[in-house]
This record gives C-alpha cells, structure tokens and sequence, in this order.
C-alpha cells in the first residue's frame, strides 16, 4: 500500500531575505523512507542547512517508523542550531506530530507563505 | 508442462524418422542447364514465344546458391526450356529462393511466395511444389523474383539451398518433399530438446529471483535462458516453415538474441560480484546493441552499418569471453558447494558462445556438429545443454537451500510468537475493583506493540502501553526488553517509570523510538498519567489531552509531566496504539481519531475488530479500565 517517497529540494527566502532550502517530499514516509528524509538532509552543503522549511504537503501518510526519521532529522538540526520548520501536514499528522513531541523542535504551519514569513 | 506438451513432437519425430529412412522415393528430372536471366519486369518475360537469347546466363547450380550483387534490390526474371514428358500430374519443386517470387510455366502462373513492392514481403526456408499443368513436350519455367538489396548473411535460406529445382510425378515429388522436410525436423531435435531444457531452468531461475529480488543472479540467468528458448525456437522456426516475413522475423530474431547476450553478460558479472559491475553492465548493453543493431540496419537496408554493427561483435565477444574466464575462476575460488558445478557451466557456455558466434569463420574446418544417436547436434547447443544441465543442478541446491532457511526462520518466528505470548498476556491478571479488558493483534508474526497490568497488594493499578516504531522481529526483540525492564521496574510513579525505561532505552533503539503511555489508578479513582509520545488515552468516550514528552529512547534525562485526574465507579478509560488510528483502508483514507473517539466505549476487540477491517496497517493494541462500582 506504501508508495516511495521522493524529494524535491528547493531554495526560496524568508521574510527576512535570508535563504530558505525547502525539501518538498512526496510520496509516504516510512522506514524505507531513510534516504530520501536524513539522506537528503545530510547531504545539503553547511551553509543551506541553516533556515529549512519541510513540506509535506505531499505526503499522505506517515508511519512511525517515517516519524523517528523526521525527528532524527530535527535533534540533528538542533544540536547544529538549524532552523526547521513545517508546513502541508494533513490535521491527522499535525495532531500527531504534536503528540510525540516534534512541535518542541519545530514549528507546523498551514501553508507555504506562513511559513516562510516565519524565518 | 513443457514436458507433457512436448510428448507429441517426440512422438513425430521418431515416426518421421521411422518413415525417412524407409522410403527412397524417385526423382524426375533436374532443371540443369543454364537460366537466362534480366533485371526488370515485363509480364510478356513469362511468355514462351518471347526471345530471351540476348539476355545473360547464369549456371543452374549459381542459381540454386544466388547471391551476386548484380541480381539484388530489384526484379529479375529467370527462364529455361525443358524437355518434359508431356504427362498429367506433374509438378516443379523449387528450392528456397531469397525473395518474394512467382512461377510460370509455359505463360501460365502455377504459383509463388510472397508479395512484390510496393509492400514486399518475403520468407526463408522450405522447398516447395508446384504443379504444372500437362501440355506440350516443350516447357518454357519462368521464375520472377524480387530480392532485397541486402543478402540474407543472418539468417538461414533453409534446407536443401544448392538443390536444383526438379520437375517430376507431383505425388513422387510430395512424398520426397514430405520426407525431407520430416528429415529436417528430425534434424532439430536435439535442439528443441535443449531449447526446452533452457526453458526450464530460466523458469526456475525466475521462480528463484521471485521469492528472493535480492538475488539478482538468478534474474540475469533465467532472462538468458528463457530468451535462449526464444531464440532456439526462431532458429528452427526459420528453417521449418515459411509463416514468418524475413525482415519483421528478423528484428524479432535480433532482438531476442540480444536481450539474451546482455542478460548472459551480466549474470557472468554476478559471478564476480553480487551486483553487476558497471564495466560489466555497459559490455552487455553494448553487446546486446550491436546484436540488435545488425538486425534493425539490415531491415532498414543499411549495408555498411549492418556490416559495422555485425564486425562490432567481434570487438565485443573477447571481452565477453574474458568475463566468463574471470567468472568461472572466481567462481571456482568461491568455498560454496556449488562453485565447481557453477565454474563448469560458465566455461562450458563460454564454448558454445565462441564457437557459436565466430571461432568457425576462422576454423571452417572445425566441425559444426556431431553425431548424437540418429540426430546430430550442433556443438554451440551441446555446450548451452552442458550449461544448463550445471545451473539446473545449481539452481535445485540453492531452492532446496531457500527452503530450508525459510522453513527455520519460520520456526524462528513461531519461537519468537510463543515468548511474546508469555510476555503479552492474553488476559490481563485479576485487579480487584477495576475491569481490564485487552486486545492485542500484531501485523506480522510478531509485533512492536505491548501492554503491561501491573496490580499491587494495596489495590493500585499500574496499566502501561506502548508502541516500538518498526514491526517484525526487530520492534518484537525490543518488546521482550521493555517488558523485561517493566517486570522489575522498583517505582510505581508514571513519570519514573517512564524516565526510567528511557534510560534503558537510549542506543538500543537503532534509530526509532518508542512511544509509551502509563497510568496509575489508585483503589479510590485517582489517576496518574504521563506520556512519551503516545497517543492519548479516552475517558468516557472522550479524548484526554495529556502533556506529553518525546518518545523513549531518543535523548536522555527528558522529563515526562504528570496529570492527575480523578474516575469514579463506571467510568472507564481506553488506550490504543496507532495501529488502530491509522489503519487504512484501500483508498489511503486513514482510520483516523474521531471514529476511534466514538468506538472508545466499546469492548477492547470491537475497537480493533473496526480497524482490522477498515485496513490493518500496523500492530493494534487495544486496553480498557473501568472502574468497578464499590
């Protein structure tokens, strides 16, 4: 039933005029999804990890195996003082990000526009 | 199934054979002088009274093997007078002429084969009859004949291609015909047999390749056998029937054999490495493009790339042949018990490839074939039966070894499931004052879901459910430890009790977590809830928005808030895992936390019950707690 999921990185600016890099991901996130989520995060050269914005506007369904992944991700990004943010995530997702606790690492917005006036 | 279908055919062959080396029928006459021949068409050249004296000659014999340049891409008729007995019931027999043709006899059209341009089409093989009708002493043959520009080099005119054309007793001739075109058959034998041999063992290759994708050898050997079958089966088609045009059969024919040579090339890289190299998938796709290439040039009448493409072979087939040397020693060095087996197939492949492809255009005096009882068989199709022969052997040990593993890894499992039996309870213990009801039902075999009730002598209740990201084997392992550090857990306190599991967590958890909800009901309905990460339990039917901290096992010393609420007798709280609220169905929609809000009251197994049919996705636990009325 799980579809691949891919990733698309885009680079924007925030309201700020600072660089936004924003990983759109498509498809599922799930344990196979390792590559496309920390893989595409870790391999962003230094200077376009600093302000990152996550949409998952794409995404249908995340598993908690794709959740573990996405809060790797954000203790990564913590500990470097990198800024992430997200937006796209459907109400089901947004209240379970906000169970597990990643809303303490990031903040979850409606759409793009807010999100990128956050930064 | 290929066995039984091929009964038949054994069956045909051995009667024709029977009938081949019985019957020695008489022939008529041969048509051995010179033909007079002209490019051009003209119906009236089909006309006995017209004078061809001034036209050019060609010997019978250059006619039976034509290939001259100067009598290609175009029309050209062929004449010759015969003396025939004036008689009825005869009939001329041509050989296999290399083109789309028809037949006059004495200004009559008796017959043909194919169509002239604009949409020519013409086809191999086969000696055919054609009756003539009784008349005079004195017969004039004219034949008419379209032949492309380029000569047939890639594929074969058939039997019988230096046999004159005869004229002669229509029956006598048909038995003959008939006979030699069973002899041919016969002829094919030991190569359908080892076609259908390949067949076999490129099925069990792919059979192999489909329980387990990562072992792609098996891909690459059965796509080379079963396209081998293929490119057998056209091979005796082309000389056994006249169904198929030359140049559509052809391209078909190249391409097959191409795909072949590639998925060759790259199974001999999968005896080098578990996945083909790069060197190695570029020589097979370059291999696999100058097969094709030859084909698609020569159907596009392209004569200097088709001859380009058809020399790249031989820049090509070296390197191949190098590859299978390092495959086969390689191979050979590998400590497995199939290696010499396997080393010997790749080398008796690698013969049958080399000889098949040029070593007789350097060494014509190398035999093509060799005896084999009353058949003969052609030395490239013996070292292909000799390879297949050694990967059937190989292939049946490594199925017969699969299953072993897969039948020890389900015991494994069935082990795995009993001690999660032990550690899940089926049924919760006896708490005094309280109603525990559970329902635990893992995606797989095992699962990463848990639950634990916890009574103590002065009448509290400790319930703890939890949830490990992942399933299967891995998220059950982790289960057995929780539960274990759950068992001997010193403190009642939700918040310790999960800071504690925390710190028994931290690098155990390979990059996931887990989320795990934990309530203290004391004997007089107060409640002590904390959460890490989990989905929020229901009290009467409603959602209770806990505070929550992060997940269990993904940084130390976090803090997990209490809450405290207070139940009174009748009032009943209700955890799940996330397996119940994402359970989806077959359109993606996702079960979600309204419908599991509005089941919160019903029993434990009706609550999952809903979400199995909705469309299980994870491991579902279901625990309710009421309390009892005093």
């Amino acid at each position: 039933m799980q579809t691949d999921t891919k990733v698309k990185v885009d680079k924007s600016t925030g309201a700020s005029g600072q660089p936004v890099t924003i990983l759109r991901f498509i498809g599922d996130i799930s344990s196979t999804s390792r590559e496309a989520v920390l893989g595409t995060y870790q391999s962003l050269p230094e200077e376009d990890r600093a302000r990152i914005l996550l949409d998952f506007s794409g995404v249908e369904y995340i598993n908690s195996s794709g959740i573990a992944l996405i809060i790797q991700m954000l203790l990564e990004a913590s500990r470097s003082e990198q800024i992430i943010r997200a937006f796209g995530l459907t109400p089901h997702f947004q209240k379970v990000f906000t169970m597990v606790g990643i809303t303490k690492y990031t903040s979850l917005y409606g759409d793009e526009a807010t999100a990128r006036a956050s930064f | 199934m290929p066995r039984r279908s091929a009964f038949p055919l054994w069956l045909l062959f051995f009667l024709s054979f029977a009938r081949a080396v019985a019957a020695s029928p008489e022939i008529s006459l041969e048509l051995d002088r010179d033909w007079a021949w002209q490019r051009g068409d003209n119906p009236r050249w089909a006309d006995p009274a017209f004078n061809d004296s001034s036209w050019p000659r060609i010997s019978a014999q250059a006619f039976a093997n034509v290939r001259p340049a100067a009598q290609r891409d175009g029309t050209f008729w062929y004449r010759q007078r015969v003396q025939a007995p004036a008689a009825d019931g005869m009939a001329l027999e041509l050989g296999p002429i290399d083109g789309a043709y028809e037949v006059f006899a004495n200004g009559t059209r008796i017959g043909g084969l194919g169509t002239f341009p604009p949409h020519a089409e013409w086809y191999s093989a086969r000696n055919l009859l054609f009756p003539v009708p009784a008349g005079s002493n004195d017969l004039l043959i004219a034949i008419r004949v379209y032949r492309w520009k380029l000569a047939p080099q890639w594929y074969s005119l058939g039997i019988d291609t230096a046999q004159l054309p005869v004229l002669g007793s229509e029956s006598a001739l048909r038995t003959d015909l008939s006979l030699r075109h069973e002899r041919l058959l016969l002829r094919q034998f030991p190569a359908f047999e080892i076609g259908l041999l390949c067949l076999i063992v490129g099925c069990v290759a792919l059979e192999l390749y489909r329980r387990d994708r990562a072992e792609v050898q098996h891909l690459w050997l059965g796509l080379a056998f079963v396209f081998a079958f293929f490119d057998g089966i056209g091979g005796m088609l082309s000389v056994t029937t006249t169904a198929f045009p030359v140049l559509p059969f052809m391209l078909v024919a190249t391409a097959v054999n191409g795909i072949e040579q590639c998925a060759a090339v790259l199974f001999l890289g999968t005896c080098i490495s578990r996945r083909p190299p790069l060197f190695v998938k570029i020589l097979g796709i370059a291999f696999m493009a100058a097969v094709m290439l030859s084909g698609v040039a020569f159907a596009l009448g392209a004569q200097q790339l088709a001859i380009g493409a058809n020399r790249s072979i031989d820049l090509w087939l070296p390197a191949s042949v190098l590859l299978g040397v390092v495959a086969a020693a390689r191979t050979a060095s590998k400590r497995e018990p199939n290696a010499p087996v396997l080393a010997v197939g790749v080398t008796a492949y690698e013969v049958s490839l080399v000889w098949a492809f040029r070593l007789r255009n350097y060494f014509p005096q190398l035999p093509a074939t060799v005896p084999f009882g009353p058949f003969e068989a052609r030395i490239p199709d013996l070292g292909t039966a000799v390879f297949a022969v050694c990967m059937f052997y190989v292939l049946v040990r490594r199925f017969l070894r699969l299953r072993e593993e897969r039948e020890q890894l389900g015991q494994e499992f069935e082990a795995a499931r009993r001690v999660q039996t032990l550690l899940v309870p089926a049924h919760p213990p006896e708490t005094p004052g309280f109603t525990v009801n559970a329902d635990y039902t893992p995606a797989k075999e095992v699962g990463g879901d848990f639950y634990q009730i916890l009574p103590a002598e002065d009448g509290s209740v400790l319930v703890v459910v939890g949830d490990v990201s992942g399933k299967g084997l891995r998220a059950a392992m982790l289960v057995s430890h929780i539960i274990g550090g759950l068992r001997h857990e010193p403190s009642r306190r939700p918040s310790e009790v999960l800071e504690h599991l925390n710190t028994a967590l931290m690098g155990q958890t390979d990059g996931g977590f887990v989320t795990c909800g934990c309530a203290l009901l004391d004997k007089g309905g107060g409640v002590t809830l904390a959460n890490a990460g989990h989905i929020y339990p229901y009290r009467n039917g409603e959602e209770l928005e806990v505070p929550s901290g992060l997940p269990l096992g993904l940084i130390a010393n976090p803090t997990y808030p209490e809450t405290r609420i207070q139940i009174t007798p009748g009032d009943r709280l209700t955890f799940v895992s996330d397996g119940v609220v994402e359970a989806r169905n077959a359109r993606g929609e996702l079960f979600g936390f309204e419908r599991t809000r509005q089941l919160s009251m019903q029993p434990a197994a009706a609550i999952s019950k809903a979400a199995q049919s909705f469309g299980q996705d994870d491991d579902i636990t279901v625990v309710t707690i009421a309390m009892q009325p005093a």
